[in-house]
């Protein structure tokens, strides 16, 4: 059994009771990954994985087509750390799905989840998926043969991780602890975005360089949008022909018009949780886009998204006295 | 034909191979690498060409297909004028070129393509030019990647199946040895201006291959039996096995992107004012749209019957022609999988779940 005992049955019993028609999961994988699982009977809740290298983001099994064409997988659970509730919330909040469909089983006390490619970047030795746990600042891990490395937090988690203020569900109907209440100390959280900062600091004709050459790389295999749980169109523009706004065609121009556009829709939306960028088979650095589209919604508008299920969608709320962005553009 | 090659003479050669024909080499970039114009390189120091070059570990995650087999193609122009459509002179097919340090997987890539897109009756012209234009000098893996498993696919870490030249690596020298007449033709017209660099190989160092080819192929990470899947998956069509990989894809189209043998493609029309091309771009059967139909149906609607539909295409329906699979197990698919899917463990679901009935 990988899960503890007490969660195990919670999530039987939720079987039992009717409750839910499934249980959405992770499961550890060949590789330091781990892969969403959709158990539809109690007995396939026990390959079930809590491991910090377990980091897919769950949620657009929740939201994507397949799902709609599923719905028999409906009332489902989900095992959701705080930033996926902060994500469920956006979800609610815009009718993405109804709050009675989804059973939120809340990790709390989440130390954050190790980026693969960091974890790869620090020990390309590595094979298969080890028992990794995060104890304080530190990641530890251990291979049958004994204890592999032991590694900075901050260095080897996901980028949305090393900035988390969301470490508590936020919206729960079953709260479990991934850390003891007892050995519990929220972990640093960096202000400090390098990636960021450093394109902020370039001027208009450099940061157009830095993009082009990233953006040349793009294979437009879609991975950014269908990793992510909040592109959930029925019609994707995409895959939109009559008239066609982004051709196939893989160049700069065309790629450029593509990943604009897929940050131009979820502005208001977007809670920087990286999955695009983690999902991203050419390694292109779509979180830097992401994050600083989130940080700009909120210096302009004091809006974050996903923080209340109920809460107003950014960009529907029309007041004639808002001048919080003509104001700014005035200045 | 044979020779040898010091590792530390390899600029040389690469400068020697530039002059006769465009030179495009496996570099090292963000995206885990891809095939890059040489001449475009900036590279002067040898620890710069080691460091850069692609030549042995971790194979390009692009890759050689995408110079052969571009992600868009103008098959030719045409403009408006007065009411009717006027086609422009094609462009001049791709001159000579060598694609150096091609992996013997990406090689046998280019055999499955080949047999959708250079046909006896006349195929893909742009694909064929590319093809006729290009040579393909490989070298062998001395140590495969993580997910490999090209030798259950009919493969070998020295393969030189689709190859021209193949290299392999002894260490502090690479052996050439010559596979098509091409080749041969060509590493002669080398060995003409190499003298100081390039030498004859002797029995020796042939040998000496022989042992580092064998042990390369013990290194081959993973292993699965292939052979009896063409019997089985007669039958697997309706088999429940293929809806457990649907909760965990997220139908993007990564896993086909970056196959050496994924070889879809659409066509379309790019307009401007009276002005316009016909390209030929990269389309994946993971996508929902590739299926849709005119009328709203779409035959493929479920993740699990796309996904069904490429492993039917990569060892049932399709092959390289020479009766081996239209998958060379280079494993590039699993490794960067957003979603942690593994063909191998696939493959061997699929023969347990049908096997035995």
């Amino acid at each position: 059994m990988s899960l503890p005992q007490v969660l195990d049955r919670h999530l039987r019993d939720l079987f039992g009771s009717g409750r839910v028609n499934s249980v959405l999961g992770a499961i550890p994988t060949r590789g330091p990954l781990g892969m969403a699982q959709l158990a539809r009977t109690p007995e396939e809740v026990e390959r079930f994985t809590l491991s910090p290298l377990a980091c897919p983001n769950l949620l657009v099994h929740l939201t994507s087509k397949e799902a709609r064409l599923d719905p028999t997988r409906f009332p489902l659970a989900v095992l959701a750390r705080g930033c996926e509730t902060r994500m469920l919330n956006q979800i609610f909040s815009e009718h993405g799905l109804r709050r009675d469909q989804v059973y939120v089983v809340g990790l709390a006390h989440c130390p954050g989840a190790i980026d693969p490619r960091r974890l790869s970047a620090q020990l390309p030795v590595l094979r298969g998926f080890p028992e990794a746990t995060i104890e304080g600042e530190e990641v530890v891990i251990r291979e049958e043969s004994g204890e592999l490395a032991r590694l900075a937090r901050t260095e080897l988690v996901l980028e949305r991780c090393r900035h988390c203020q969301n470490h508590e569900p936020l919206i729960d109907d079953y709260r479990f602890d991934l850390v003891e209440e007892a050995d519990w100390i929220e972990p640093v959280s960096v202000d400090e975005d390098p990636g960021v900062e450093a394109i902020d600091a370039m001027i208009p004709i450099e940061r157009w360089a830095y993009w082009r050459s990233q953006l040349e790389r793009c294979i437009r295999c879609h991975a950014c949008r269908d990793a992510c749980p909040l592109c959930y169109c029925e019609n994707c523009i995409l895959e939109r022909h009559t008239p066609c706004w982004v051709k196939r065609s893989v160049n700069l121009p065309e790629n450029t018009a593509y990943q604009l556009l897929r940050v131009m829709h979820l502005v208001g939306r977007c809670t920087a949780c990286g999955e695009c960028e983690r999902a991203c088979p050419v390694d292109l650095p779509l979180g830097l886009m992401m994050r600083k589209m989130e940080n700009l919604v909120r210096e302009y508008y004091g809006h974050r998204s996903g923080l209340d299920p109920s809460g107003e969608h950014l960009l529907s709320i029309f007041d004639p006295r808002d001048t919080t962005a003509t104001a700014r553009l005035e200045q | 034909m044979r020779m040898l090659q010091a590792k530390h003479d390899i600029p040389k050669l690469l400068e020697l191979m530039d002059q006769d024909r465009e030179l495009f080499v496996p570099v090292r970039d963000e995206g885990g690498g891809r095939f890059a114009r040489w001449s475009d390189l900036d590279l002067s120091v040898n620890e710069d060409i080691e460091n850069t070059l692609m030549l042995a570990g971790e194979a390009t995650r692009r890759p050689a297909k995408d110079q052969l087999f571009a992600e868009t193609a103008t098959l030719f122009r045409f403009r408006l004028e007065q009411g009717d459509f006027h086609l422009e002179e094609p462009p001049p097919g791709p001159s000579p070129r060598v694609l150096f340090g091609v992996r013997p997987c990406d090689g046998r890539g280019f055999q499955v393509i080949d047999t959708l897109l250079v046909g006896p009756h006349g195929g893909d012209t742009a694909y064929q030019q590319a093809r006729e234009a290009n040579l393909l000098v490989g070298v062998g893996c001395k140590t495969p990647g993580p997910d490999c498993f090209c030798t259950s696919v009919g493969g070998d870490p020295h393969s030189s199946d689709g190859l021209d030249v193949l290299l392999t690596d002894l260490g502090d020298a690479f052996l050439l040895e010559s596979i098509t007449e091409p080749g041969r033709d060509w590493l002669s017209g080398l060995q003409k201006h190499g003298v100081g660099f390039l030498h004859d190989a002797g029995k020796r160092d042939a040998e000496r291959a022989r042992v580092a080819q064998h042990e390369a192929r013990q290194r081959v990470p993973r292993q699965v039996d292939t052979s009896r899947l063409p019997k089985i998956l007669e039958r697997s069509f309706n088999s429940d096995v293929w809806a457990t990989v649907a909760p965990a894809c997220i139908g993007c189209g990564a896993c086909t992107f970056l196959c050496p043998t994924c070889r879809c493609f659409d066509i379309q029309d790019l307009v401007q004012g009276s002005r316009g091309a016909r390209v030929r771009v990269w389309d994946s059967c993971m996508f929902r749209e590739y299926t849709q139909e005119a009328s709203g149906h779409n035959p493929r609607i479920r993740r699990a019957q796309r996904w069904r539909n490429r492993f039917y295409d990569k060892f049932h329906w399709s092959g390289d022609g020479r009766g081996n699979p239209a998958c060379v197990g280079c494993g590039r698919c699993i490794t960067h999988c957003p979603s942690g899917i593994d063909l191998v463990e696939m493959i061997e679901r699929v023969t347990s779940a049908e096997g035995g009935a």
